[in-house]
């Protein structure tokens, strides 16, 4: 396992998994490489599209080419914390019965959450800890997640019924939010073709999670220079309605704006997105290519705002044509 | 590592390049502005400062191109020689080379400016991909160094109408010309003013309050003056100062002087006499020596004889200033008479009476010449303004008049006119009817009218002729209506026979009546143009004066007296 990496190698692997993960799942490139940037600056992704547009399959795919442990969580209503953290079990021991953790299907390397506003929050939060200390705590005893630990979590825009969206700060703890669109004519027909057959595309390994931790540390070493920084930083203020930047549709509409996750999501999601075109700097449009997937979720709505059915990513395209580079 | 200096020396030529090139498009970008904003500024002030006619054209073209070129190169220059911090030029060259902040990232790393620096092989990976992209720029295309077409349309259009008011803004420069000359005529005026004031101020024979009264007039003619604008508040001005000085003036005070001056003469001559000096002062004009010469003659000290000669000599000037000075007469007449009677304390009591008297009277005489020629030479002022207000239209007329001479000559000249003008002062028309005309106008260049016609004017003073300006001249003298490129003046009906009505009876009203005066009666003809049997020169007065008594006594109304002056101004020999 090589500890260093350089930036060739850094684009070649991501490409890499990128044409892996092209084999099994026909367009969408744009969510595959939002999901890749999540993925090497170290992030969770909160997918949403519609049944059927192959949020699951991507993510399993993912899970094979990039060689990691993979676990997938489907949420029900009736799950319960223990059911992803895991739980003490009574076990015999040399003749001895003692309790032993049992550990749950978060301790994996990429954890599938699927449909994840069906659970409860009591269970949502059951992920909290594990995503941002990348830790579980059971029984006044933690344990500490094998790295790379990222969650991709599923969730479906229009059954709203019997689901529990996410809370604010469980939504914050995500790195991007990623829109699955419908896929064009064009792709569909490839869809079709490809899973009406009796043969099936399968995705070879492209990357190891050593391979991964080395990329992510290499991205965070991406040079920024300071008026780019301002820039993130300025974007991520003027989403905040209160804010003397915030442009008139973020005043009229926004509650609550991004909190510094935000920023933190758009100069790391900025990084690769530079390593993946080859640069050795981030630049202004590194920061403007992610900054809709790493605000849309955070930029909370007021009454207005629902109520008009405004959509988050034109308060965020508002927001970029305002705020100058 | 051992690349990186030589690396970020081509970085920074690339960037030093991109900065002189930049530093000259910004130039040439803001060199147009200077220029719009220069001329349209200049071109704005100058306007306005011209409809005001305040402005002659060489001054307006002076001001709008001057302005225009210092716009230009001022933006030029301070847009070149704006500081320009080095980094600030790459976030800027980033941007507009698309270099997607390569160079900024590279000399933000090599000033040590970025608080986590990558590693020292990024940062060598970042400086060379850095330097392999300002290879590629061409900033030349990209900086184009040249005007954008809204600066070149409103450029070209502010000069258009620059070219434009030179071209046809003759007339503006005409009342600029005008309203200098009167304003310069007026300066002069207010001098020539002053400086009659000092002399009045230095007059020894003059009281404190014969000062005092001559220099009031004067005084309030120079504050008055100093507000004037025009020509005709000039010269009402000096007209009320005028007539105020005239007023000081004493009708008798020449006859006196004559007298006193006839009288000194002939006692001047009387070798050995006691009068002898009294009589040369008298005849030099020193009435104040002459005074003491008078009081000091003692006639207890003269023997009989020479007290008979005194008194006889006092009694022939007595008898010659009997009618101018009656009063000194008297005197004199009395110590004639007391002498001749050996009463020599009575003659000397009469003969200081008679000095007090000649003293007096020489004051009289001295207040009123000096009234007289400060009279006079306000008088000469008023006419020096108009002839300045009438130069100035004389030498725009020129042009007009060598614009509209053939015209003219066909109209209104007998046989032929020719009109020549050169240089300055008057243009000269010679011709087969009056022959020279006198006229205020100039003509430049040569030209030549021919016509016939009936007018009894002939030879315009304006010229006739081809010219490329036109002016207004006032009519010269022998000019008929219309003659002498008279442009300014609106048109005045001139009435060609009595009632004003076609045909050639004209029938007066009231005439005829019983108990009417009968102020004319019978066929009228039509004036015959041409036939005029009075120099000119010697009507003009009695006109004048009429016209003025008109002005003053109210019968021309307000609005048409300035029609009636300038009307009567041009016709001024």
């Amino acid at each position: 396992m090589s500890t260093e990496i350089s930036v060739n190698e850094f684009r070649q692997r991501a490409l890499n998994i990128e044409a892996e993960v092209g084999k099994v799942i026909v367009g969408q490139n744009d969510v595959v490489r939002h999901v890749l940037v999540s993925i090497l600056a170290g992030g969770h992704v909160l997918l949403e599209g519609v049944p059927g547009l192959g949020k699951t399959m991507l993510i399993r795919t993912l899970g094979q080419v990039l060689d990691l442990k993979f676990s997938r969580i489907q949420f029900t209503p009736d799950l319960m914390p223990a059911d992803i953290t895991g739980t003490e079990i009574l076990a015999d021991h040399d003749g001895q019965r003692e309790f032993r953790f049992q550990p749950g299907p978060v301790f994996a390397n990429l954890v599938l959450a699927d449909e994840i506003n069906r659970a409860t929050p009591k269970t949502q939060s059951a992920m909290l800890e594990a995503m941002q200390e990348h830790s579980v705590t059971v029984a006044d005893k933690t344990y500490q997640l094998e790295e790379p630990f990222f969650v991709l979590a599923t969730q479906n825009p229009l059954e709203m019924e019997g689901t529990y969206p996410l809370p604010e700060a469980q939504l914050d703890r995500f790195f991007f939010k990623v829109n699955v669109p419908f896929p064009s004519a064009a792709e569909l027909v490839e869809i079709l073709d490809r899973t009406t057959t009796s043969s099936s595309p399968a995705a070879a390994k492209a990357a190891s999670g050593a391979d991964i931790v080395a990329m992510r540390n290499l991205a965070r070493s991406v040079p920024i220079p300071s008026h780019v920084n301002e820039y993130a930083a300025r974007l991520n203020v003027a989403t905040h309605p209160n804010s003397p930047q915030a442009p008139a549709l973020v005043k009229k509409f926004v509650r609550y704006g991004a909190s510094p996750r935000g920023g933190q999501a758009l100069i790391l999601g900025a990084k690769v997105t530079a390593l993946l075109a080859g640069r050795f700097n981030v630049a202004f449009e590194d920061v403007q290519a992610i900054a809709p997937a790493a605000l849309r979720h955070r930029l909370l709505l007021n009454f207005e705002g629902l109520a008009e059915g405004i959509n988050t990513d034109a308060v965020i395209s508002e927001l970029l044509k305002t705020i100058s580079a | 590592m051992d690349k990186q200096p030589g690396m970020l020396k081509e970085l920074t030529g690339h960037l030093q390049r991109w900065l002189r090139w930049f530093r000259l498009q910004r130039a040439v970008r803001w060199g147009g502005y200077g220029l719009i904003f220069g001329l349209g500024l200049s071109l704005g002030a100058a306007l306005a400062i011209l409809l005001q006619a305040g402005l002659l054209k060489n001054e307006f073209i002076l001001v709008t191109i001057g302005s225009g070129l210092f716009g230009t190169i001022g933006g030029a220059l301070a847009s070149f020689l704006w500081p320009i911090q080095r980094l600030e030029a790459a976030y800027y060259f980033d941007r507009i080379f698309k270099l997607r902040e390569r160079v900024s990232t590279a000399l933000e790393l090599a000033e040590g400016r970025l608080p986590h620096p990558p590693s020292p092989e990024l940062a060598q990976q970042q400086l060379a991909d850095a330097l392999d992209s300002a290879r590629q720029v061409n900033a030349r295309r990209s900086l184009p160094a040249k005007l954008d077409r809204f600066q070149l349309v409103l450029a070209v259009l502010l000069v258009a109408v620059v070219a434009l008011v030179i071209l046809r803004g003759e007339k503006l420069f005409q009342a600029a010309q005008q309203q200098r000359a009167t304003q310069q005529a007026i300066a002069q005026q207010i001098a020539e003013i002053e400086a009659l004031q000092s002399e009045i101020e230095q007059n020894d024979q003059l009281t404190p309050e014969q000062k005092e009264q001559l220099l009031q007039p004067l005084d309030q003619a120079v504050q008055d003056l100093q507000n004037a604008e025009t020509t005709e508040q000039a010269v009402s001005i000096l007209t009320q100062a005028e007539q105020q000085l005239e007023a000081l003036e004493n009708s008798q005070a020449q006859q006196q002087a004559q007298a006193l001056q006839g009288a000194g003469s002939s006692l001047s001559q009387q070798e050995g006499s006691p009068l002898q000096e009294f009589g040369q002062d008298l005849a030099d004009g020193d009435y104040l020596g002459a005074a003491e010469e008078l009081s000091t003659i003692d006639p207890a000290a003269l023997s009989p004889e020479e007290a008979q000669q005194l008194a006889d000599q006092l009694s022939e000037a007595a008898q010659a200033l009997e009618s101018t000075n009656p009063d000194l007469a008297e005197q004199m007449q009395a110590a004639a008479d007391a002498l001749a009677q050996g009463n020599t304390q009575a003659a000397q009591e009469a003969l200081q009476q008679a000095s007090q008297q000649v003293a007096q009277a020489g004051q009289e005489i001295a207040q009123s010449l000096a009234a007289s020629q400060a009279a006079s030479q306000v008088a000469q002022g008023q006419q020096q303004i108009i002839q300045g207000g009438q130069s100035s239209s004389g030498q725009q007329g020129q042009g007009q008049g060598q614009g509209q001479g053939q015209g003219q000559g066909q109209g209104q000249g007998q046989g032929q006119g020719q009109g020549q003008g050169q240089g300055q002062g008057q243009g000269q028309g010679q011709g087969q009817g009056q022959g020279q005309g006198q006229g205020q106008g100039q003509g430049q260049g040569q030209g030549q009218g021919q016509g016939q016609g009936q007018g009894s004017g002939s030879g315009a003073g304006t010229g006739s002729g081809a010219g490329s300006e036109a002016g207004d001249s006032p009519i010269g003298q022998n000019n008929g209506p219309g003659d002498g490129g008279e442009t300014t003046y609106e048109q005045i009906y001139a009435p060609t026979r009595l009632g004003g009505e076609d045909g050639s009876q004209v029938t007066l009203p009231e005439s005829g009546q019983p108990g009417d005066q009968v102020t004319g009666e019978g066929a009228t003809q039509p004036g015959q143009p041409g036939v005029s049997t009075v120099p000119y020169v010697e009507v003009y007065a009695s006109y004048a004066e009429a016209y003025r008594r008109a002005i003053d006594s109210g019968q021309v109304p307000i609005s048409f007296r300035n029609l009636v002056r300038d009307y009567f101004s041009s016709l001024e020999p």
